[in-house]
């Protein structure tokens, strides 16, 4: 029996410390960018995965919900000295109230019509954002410059902004996973199966689509506030399409449906991006995207289920399993 | 009254380059019963194949069009019956990865483009770029109006070839009972791939036309991508004859929405209108059981 | 004791056509009841309805002596009703143990905590002979495990009427005597079960009581013997059923 706190929980809390101690010994500002980056991209495939991973509703929109979440916590700051602290929740809920009232009507469409609605939704938002005045048009908007406040979320050193990530990756991590294994994530994954036997059992798909659509997009808000308090300028191309390919490609080349998926495959896919960004595109820009694109699709064709669908169905994962079974048998073993 | 016949003029001009990209991707789906997630892309690459052609041998983009077609069937062509079969068979029940793989396949080709020829802002000039027709009051770009004559030949073509050629039989029999063609002994994976060579030479021709009059740059595809997703939507997917409308609908929607609530806003129109259509295509759906 | 469900009237048209036409029965508390009829006769029309997929164009059905007519699907199996699918349809990236887990969280039971959802759900499969598969993925099994695994997470919703949708379809005699033993099981401990099949055997076998469907209407019911004896279904039924077997 695996129990609520083993050696797996520990060596994960093992990796998170070691994660927080590398900006004392690493002094490039690079590897703490690509750090930050990371968290970041991990961030928003976990937020994405919510609705896309474990409901099976594939988005094309959270560019656009990520960007809600960074105009709404920017007007707030600029306008009204709202605290970026105190927008966190107010995104989550406005965003997750707005996307799940918008989107509420959709749920009926299945597979492909849904993408396409999402996308016609995030393209609306940026046409709108572009074109209103209060929100800087398509100028965009430039936060508010100074002194280190930690109220305001503003720092000029890097390290800040990377425990910020840090706190933020594993906060939406732990959420995630305790959804997926809770009695919601059950619901939601019967619904992402087969939606008549989730009607039969009991569950009616389109209430857990709401509340997959409240949770995942209100995530994505809170990662626009930490885009918009860290590169501390926000534009209407945040919301783009292609943009939101960009979050859930950690999600299918990690493993569409888990929840380390994308945490696994941001890890992996952004530091290689920022590489093949940093050593190709001086030769010939767009090089590395060609490399990024080429990755996604082999792992499209031939592990579907991305890593660690690939993982999970292996014996090396048996062969682990049996070691953290050991371990947690010495060490907790019943007196 | 002239600048609205003149909005509705310009709307069926647009609405024929939306008309022939939809069309490119109903034909597509009503086959292969996926949506192209990189049609946009196809004709990006297109405008470059025409954009080359132009470049190297100074080849006017019009006269181009059958050497584009052909190039842009083979590249369709050899995708589908290698990479995209391949993922369609992968996974019978499941269509997500078939859509995560025309979305890579979309990064790729933007990126190959951006690679060769930068993000420059490329131009083919036509004999006929800078002339005008005078209708009345009413003035139309000769090639914007050649792109709409070749939009009506087009569609003739494409008509008479599903219906007479073999292959066009092959392709509907296919479109409407995939196992019931199988049976009849038509070889399924040739029609995928021609069909999917089709869609592709259909979208290098939209791209060829819209070479002679616009200019192209390796992102110019995301807009007509989503366009010819509410094409298909407005028309039905799969039908040819309601991709036709659909383009000319939503031309005309754009340019009356454009001096109805300005410029500005009008893709926040287009997408509205597609939203309402979707969910309440649904809705009739569903209510019918 | 009374009836548990009573179908009314039950009638669907599509588009014009009947597709089933003024069908009425009861299904008897605490029996297993038997539903037959060839390819084509209006068994999953009905089947359907009565599991709420879509509602009847006229009739009711009466479940515990409320109208449930037109009920939206979700809500059948909080009040004591679970169904199977005649295609099967397991939650493929779901173990075993998951899938019938996911009917004792939601359904009738309504377990709150996923631990004793998951205790729960391996009784289940205990009692249905699937334990040593509980790892599995649907996929990886055959034929009869899937329509197994239907059943059990169908059980796990704790239903006092189960509806099974052509379980015994594709399951070679022993596979089918096993599953009759199954639903004798589920029987004696009190589970009301309405039995749609095309394997009179099977019928013949498990049921008290037989209801004879055939091109949209209900043609006779009675024991399986009277049935069976009834000229007007060896003509129909039977003949065709040899001829398919021949």
């Amino acid at each position: 029996m695996k129990r609520k706190f083993g050696s797996r929980q520990i060596l994960l809390l093992l990796l998170i410390v070691i994660v927080a101690l590398l900006p004392l010994y690493v002094q490039s500002t690079y590897t703490i960018t690509i750090c930050i980056m990371t968290f970041y991209m991990a961030s928003a495939s976990l937020a994405w995965s919510v609705l896309g991973g474990l409901t099976g509703q594939i988005s094309l929109g959270h560019a656009a919900f990520m960007g809600l979440g960074a105009y709404i916590s920017t007007l707030l700051l600029v306008n009204f000295n709202v605290s970026p602290w105190i927008s966190i929740l107010i995104v989550f809920v406005v965003v997750g109230a707005i996307t799940a009232l918008l989107l509420s009507p959709c749920f009926g469409l299945r597979g492909p019509y849904f993408t396409l609605v999402t996308i016609a939704f995030g393209e609306t938002f940026r046409n709108l954002f572009t074109n209103w005045e209060y929100a800087g048009k398509g100028k965009g908007i430039l936060l508010p410059y100074g002194e280190d406040d930690f109220g305001l979320m503003r720092f000029s050193d890097k390290q800040s902004y990377f425990y910020l990530g840090l706190g933020m990756v594993v906060l939406i991590y732990i959420i995630v996973k305790m959804i997926d294994k809770s009695k919601l994530g059950y619901g939601l994954k019967t619904v992402r199966e087969d939606e008549d036997t989730a009607n039969a059992i009991g569950i009616n798909p389109w209430k857990y689509k709401v509340i997959a659509t409240f949770i995942s997009c209100g995530l994505m808000a809170v990662c626009g506030v930490f885009y918009a308090n860290y590169y501390r300028f926000i534009d209407p191309e945040i919301m783009i399409q292609t943009q939101s390919v960009e979050y859930l490609m950690p999600a299918v080349i990690g493993g569409i449906g888990s929840v380390t998926g994308p945490l696994l495959g941001a890890v992996i896919i952004t530091p290689l991006s920022q590489f093949l960004n940093a050593t190709l595109s001086s030769i010939a820009a767009g090089s590395n995207l060609v490399i990024y694109a080429v990755i996604l699709i082999v792992v499209i064709l031939f592990q579907p289920r991305g890593i660690m669908g690939w993982f999970n169905g292996s014996k090396l994962k048996a062969k682990i399993d049996k070691v953290f079974d050991s371990i947690d048998g010495k060490l907790f073993s019943k007196k | 009254m002239d600048t609205f016949l003149q909005a509705i003029t310009n709307g069926l001009m647009v609405g024929g380059i939306y008309a022939l990209i939809g069309m490119s991707l109903t034909i597509i789906f009503g086959v292969m019963k996926i949506i192209n997630f990189c049609q946009g892309e196809l004709l990006m690459v297109g405008m470059y194949v025409s954009f080359v052609l132009y470049d190297q041998f100074g080849l006017d983009p019009f006269l181009a069009i059958p050497l584009v077609a052909i190039i842009m069937f083979a590249i369709g062509a050899l995708l589908q019956s290698t990479i995209i079969n391949r993922a369609m068979k992968n996974t019978e029940s499941d269509d997500t990865n078939v859509l995560f793989l025309t979305v890579g396949l979309g990064i790729l080709f933007t990126n190959l483009c951006l690679m060769f020829f930068k993000s420059d802002y490329r131009t083919a000039v036509s004999a006929v770029s800078q002339k005008n027709v005078e209708l009345g009051n009413i003035t139309v770009s000769m090639p914007k109006l050649i792109s709409f004559l070749i939009l009506i030949i087009m569609s003739v073509l494409l008509f008479l070839f599903l219906k007479h050629t073999t292959l066009g039989k092959q392709i509907r029999a296919t479109s409407q009972n995939k196992t019931g063609a199988q049976v009849s002994g038509i070889k399924t994976k040739m029609v995928y791939a021609s069909t999917y060579g089709l869609g592709a030479a259909l979208a290098g021709i939209t791209g060829a036309c819209l070479m002679s009059y616009y200019y192209v740059f390796p992102t110019v595809g995301a807009v007509y991508g989503t366009r010819s997703f509410i094409v298909v939507t407005l028309g039905g997917l799969g039908s040819i004859p309601g991709a036709f409308i659909g383009g000319l609908v939503l031309g005309l929607l754009e340019t009356i929405g454009s001096v109805v609530v300005g410029a500005s806003f009008k893709d926040t129109v287009v997408f509205l209108v597609f939203i309402l259509i979707l969910v309440t295509k649904q809705l009739v759906k569903s209510k019918r059981g | 004791m009374g009836n548990i469900l009573e179908i009314k009237n039950l009638s669907k048209n599509f588009k014009g056509l009947k597709a089933v036409s003024n069908v009425s029965f009861s299904v008897e508390e605490g029996k297993i009841t038997g539903l037959i009829g060839s390819n084509g006769a209006g068994k999953t029309t009905l089947f359907n309805m009565i599991s709420g997929v879509f509602p009847p164009t006229e009739g009711n059905v009466i479940y515990k002596g409320t109208d449930i007519t037109g009920m939206k699907p979700y809500k059948y199996s909080g009040l004591g009703i679970a169904r199977t699918f005649q295609i099967m349809k397991p939650l493929a990236h779901m173990t075993v143990l998951d899938n019938v887990a996911s009917g004792a969280l939601y359904g009738k039971k309504k377990i709150g905590s996923l631990k004793h959802a998951k205790e729960y759900a391996e009784e289940i499969l205990e009692f249905t002979g699937l334990y040593e598969k509980k790892d599995w993925l649907p996929g990886n099994m055959g034929t009869a495990y899937k329509k197994r695994l239907e059943v059990a997470r169908a059980l796990a919703t704790n239903p006092d009427l189960l509806l099974l949708d052509e379980v015994m379809a594709g399951l070679n005699p022993t596979e089918t005597d096993e599953a009759i033993e199954l639903f004798r099981k589920i029987n004696s401990n009190g589970t009301t079960i309405l039995l749609i099949e095309h394997v009179m055997r099977a019928v013949a076998n498990l049921c008290e009581k037989v209801v004879v469907m055939h091109h949209g209407e209900m043609i006779t019911e009675g024991t399986p013997q009277e049935v069976m004896n009834d000229p007007y279904v060896i003509e129909i039924y039977l003949g065709k059923e040899e001829e398919s077997d021949g």
